[in-house]
């Protein structure tokens, strides 16, 4: 990249620690105006850290961030917005109950007095003119798409005439669709001048759309170079700092043997998806992949299979038994097992210590009591083995749950669920929000407990995921499963296409 | 009937002032439970004040001034120190409770009452009922076509939102809790020195707890307060009326007629609270 002027931001030996812990490290690095420029890592890497000290949102311990080759101090958030710096927030900052115009102006109106409206609303019209958005803008917020909701927060930046934007992981909520036409904006952006700094950890998305990527781990940089220099397979090496280790497939080895049965599974509900006469089976020794967007019926299927809705036409048959017939702790207790979609909602309690949350559900059992009561002594080995063995870090089983990473917490819920032996594995969305080590591991115990006959329901709205471990995948689609495929005759262009209901 | 009209007027009142001093400090999303020491505490300033200096205008300015610092004290627990809101409003309500009798008893003798201030000393009752019923719609105007309001809203239901668009939800609630406490002031002055010609002891009679209700009957939103005041004051004329004129031939007890109000206060609750959707950040 040639460079004769200096670079429009510089961020130059930035250090910044939360107490003991250094979340970044003599960080350096330039942005160049008007490109795309990545800033990816692995969970922890210190990337949000250093967005937020640009944003004014965090002091630095030490370093100079410079703008157009002048040493800028950023102290507040108000001073980065009225130097151009605007930031959207993974979580995204909205008032629900206003509109779309009442949250664009909000903190900028035009007076604090009475509002022209009329004047604001040109205004308005203009900019969405301009860079091509669609949002109403006399909508309440709570009743728009995230994607919507994301325009609301891109247009407010424009608002604010921001130069500079952040963006935090804009694509985690967002459908493929969503996705696209999020970029294809930002390509726009880009266009008129805008620099963009995307946050995010997913390799395509810096591969495919930015123009130069800074590398960061373990709150340091690990390098910044131009992404077209760059593969997956180098830029997740920098990432991760050692090379990925490939999937250790096994031998398959068993009969199919139907362990789960779903058949003609209809649900009516004046809510959410509907589901219309799925029918499926799990073998043992099978993975089973349900692709889709989310939002398609996936929630709704997890609900049924989880026995926490009930009110369903049709069956689902486990091991010869009506799942509605069982309750649910003996279903457990049986071999059925259940990774849940939302973490910290379903399961784990974070306040909790990891010890507790690693006999979560298993409190009954009589080899982790002493009469009515817990045993602490009896729980340790096990929970210590469950941490061996998964290597969930930190090591301390008293430690709450809080403390660990998400990739960490979910390797814990994955050993609780499949320590004891497993005949069926409900897998909903299990990597979803954590790193690129913790999904290996993941991934690798999913292919081993498959050939020890465990029967796994993969479902996940990853399409890489679907596609690197499931021998049959199902394409679910306004609550209909649309397509089907074999790990043979599945490509990701066939399987996109028939997850947005077109046909192959 | 023009007499029963009247009478709800003049008894809706300081349900409106209390509401309206409620809507705004409840939509910049804190709790408002202390509206009963608020009115308690500025109808004792507007009393004592007026009858020392003789001037009801000097009344009134004591009234907004003190009913603005009590709310304050409630402003600083729950948005400076971060108390619970609930906890703090109960605390300003104890505190106005208390301290009005103290403060009657060291100036005038007696803990029940202040002392009686001539009528022609009194504050106009009816420009306080004017004031009253146009307040609905100023605070709607100036809350939904202002920016200072569009702020306000900001404050109860995204304060995290409002911080990120560079503006200090702090300040935005102290702002609107600080004009919350002069309005229901309002309310006060015309309790001790309009409505009555003097402070008594507990004089507000949970008309705090009537606006409360009033505004969660309103959903939050001023014109339907004010119409939910309105009922509230007539519940209260009939149970006046009722108890000079018997009907079929029947005197009710006196005490349940006065009950009546606050039996339809409880139905009211039970019957609506289920649809009311409070400000997202209440509470927090």
């Amino acid at each position: 990249m040639a460079q004769t002027s200096p670079p429009l931001l510089e961020f130059s030996k930035i250090s910044k620690t939360f107490g003991a812990v250094a979340a970044n490290r003599d960080v350096t690095f330039s942005v160049h105006s008007s490109t795309i420029h990545g800033v990816v890592g692995e969970n922890g890497a210190g990337k949000s850290t250093i967005m937020k000290i640009l944003y004014g949102m965090f002091e630095p311990d030490h370093g100079v961030i410079s703008l157009k080759g002048k040493p800028t101090p950023i102290r507040t958030p108000q001073e980065a917005i009225s130097l151009g710096i605007g930031m959207v927030h993974q979580h995204f900052m909205l008032v629900p109950t206003l509109t779309v115009w009442e949250n664009i102006i909000l903190g900028k109106e035009p007076s604090l007095w009475f509002v022209d409206e009329a004047s604001v609303m040109g205004q308005l019209e203009n900019l969405k003119k301009e860079f091509g958005f669609q949002v109403e803008l006399n909508q309440k917020v709570e009743t728009l798409s995230v994607g919507h909701q994301q325009q609301v927060e891109l247009l407010k930046l424009l608002f604010r005439k921001s130069d500079i934007l952040i963006l935090d992981e804009p694509t985690a909520v967002l459908s493929p669709q969503e996705v696209e036409s999020l970029f294809e904006r930002l390509k726009n952006l880009k266009k008129a001048g805008k620099t963009i700094i995307l946050i995010t950890h997913k390799l395509k998305e810096i591969l495919n759309h930015t123009d130069c990527v800074t590398i960061m781990r373990q709150g340091t940089v690990v390098e910044t170079l131009a992404t077209r220099d760059l593969s997956e397979e180098i830029l997740a090496e920098k990432m991760i700092g050692h090379k990925r280790s490939p999937l250790k497939r096994h031998e398959e080895a068993h009969t199919p043997q139907a362990i789960l049965q779903v058949s003609s599974l209809t649900l009516k509900k004046p809510m959410g998806q509907k589901l219309s006469d799925i029918s499926f089976e799990v073998n043992a020794g099978e993975i089973v992949g349900i692709a889709g967007i989310e939002g398609n019926g996936q929630q709704e299927l997890i609900k049924c299979l989880a026995g926490i809705e009930r009110h369903f036409d049709g069956q689902i048959v486990f091991n010869n038994q009506n799942i509605l017939d069982v309750d649910s702790y003996d279903l457990k207790q049986m071999g059925f097992s259940i990774i849940p979609p939302d973490r910290h909602r379903e399961a784990v309690i974070l306040p909790f210590s990891i010890s507790e949350n690693a006999i979560l559900g298993h409190h009954k059992e009589r080899e982790i009591r002493n009469g009515w009561f817990l045993s602490g002594s009896k729980t340790e080995p096990i929970v210590s083995h469950m941490i061996q063995r998964f290597d969930v870090r930190p090591k301390d089983p008293h430690l709450s749950m809080v403390s660990l990473s998400g990739g960490n917490q979910q390797k814990l819920v994955v050993a609780r669920e499949t320590s004891r032996p497993v005949q069926f594995l409900l897998a909903a969305h299990p990597t979803r929000g954590i790193d690129i080590g913790a999904i290996d591991f993941i991934h690798q115990h999913f292919l081993e407990l498959k050939s020890k006959g465990t029967g796994i329901l993969l479902i996940s709205s990853e399409l890489d995921e679907i596609l690197k471990l499931s021998d049959r995948i199902l394409v679910l689609f306004h609550g209909r499963i649309v397509a089907q495929f074999t790990k043979e005759t599945a490509n990701e262009r066939e399987l996109g296409l028939s997850m947005t209901g077109g046909t192959v | 009937m023009m007499e029963l009209l009247l009478s709800t007027l003049r008894l809706s009142t300081p349900l409106i002032f209390a509401a309206m001093g409620g809507f705004l400090c409840e939509r910049s999303g804190v709790a408002t439970i202390c509206l009963e020491g608020v009115l308690l505490t500025s109808a004792w300033a507007a009393a004592t004040v007026t009858y020392l200096t003789h001037s009801p205008y000097l009344g009134a300015i004591a009234a907004l001034i003190v009913g603005g610092f009590t709310m304050f004290i409630h402003a600083f627990l729950t948005v400076k120190a971060k108390a619970d809101q609930i906890i703090s409003g109960v605390v300003v309500n104890l505190i106005a409770a208390g301290m009005t009798p103290l403060l009657t008893k060291l100036l005038f003798g007696s803990p029940t009452n202040t002392k009686a201030i001539p009528i022609s000393e009194r504050f106009s009752s009816t420009t306080l009922t004017v004031v009253a019923c146009l307040l609905p719609f100023t605070l709607y105007a100036l809350v939904y076509r202002t920016g200072l309001g569009l702020r306000l809203l900001a404050a109860g239901d995204g304060p995290e939102a409002l911080e990120t668009s560079g503006v200090s939800s702090q300040k935005v609630r102290l702002w609107a809790m600080s004009l919350a406490g002069m309005v229901i002031g309002l309310g006060g002055v015309y309790l001790s020195t309009a409505h009555a010609s003097q402070f008594t002891r507990d004089m507000t009679a949970g008309r705090g707890y009537i606006a409360l209700t009033a505004l969660i009957f309103g959903k939050w939103r001023p014109i339907p307060t004010f119409v939910s005041c309105l009922f509230f004051g007539l519940a209260d004329a009939l149970q006046i009326q009722l108890q000079s004129n018997p009907i079929f031939g029947h005197t009710f007890p006196v005490q349940a007629l006065q009950a009546f109000p606050y039996i339809v206060t409880l139905l009211v609750l039970v019957g609506f609270i289920g649809n009311a959707k409070p400000p997202l950040a209440i509470g927090k």
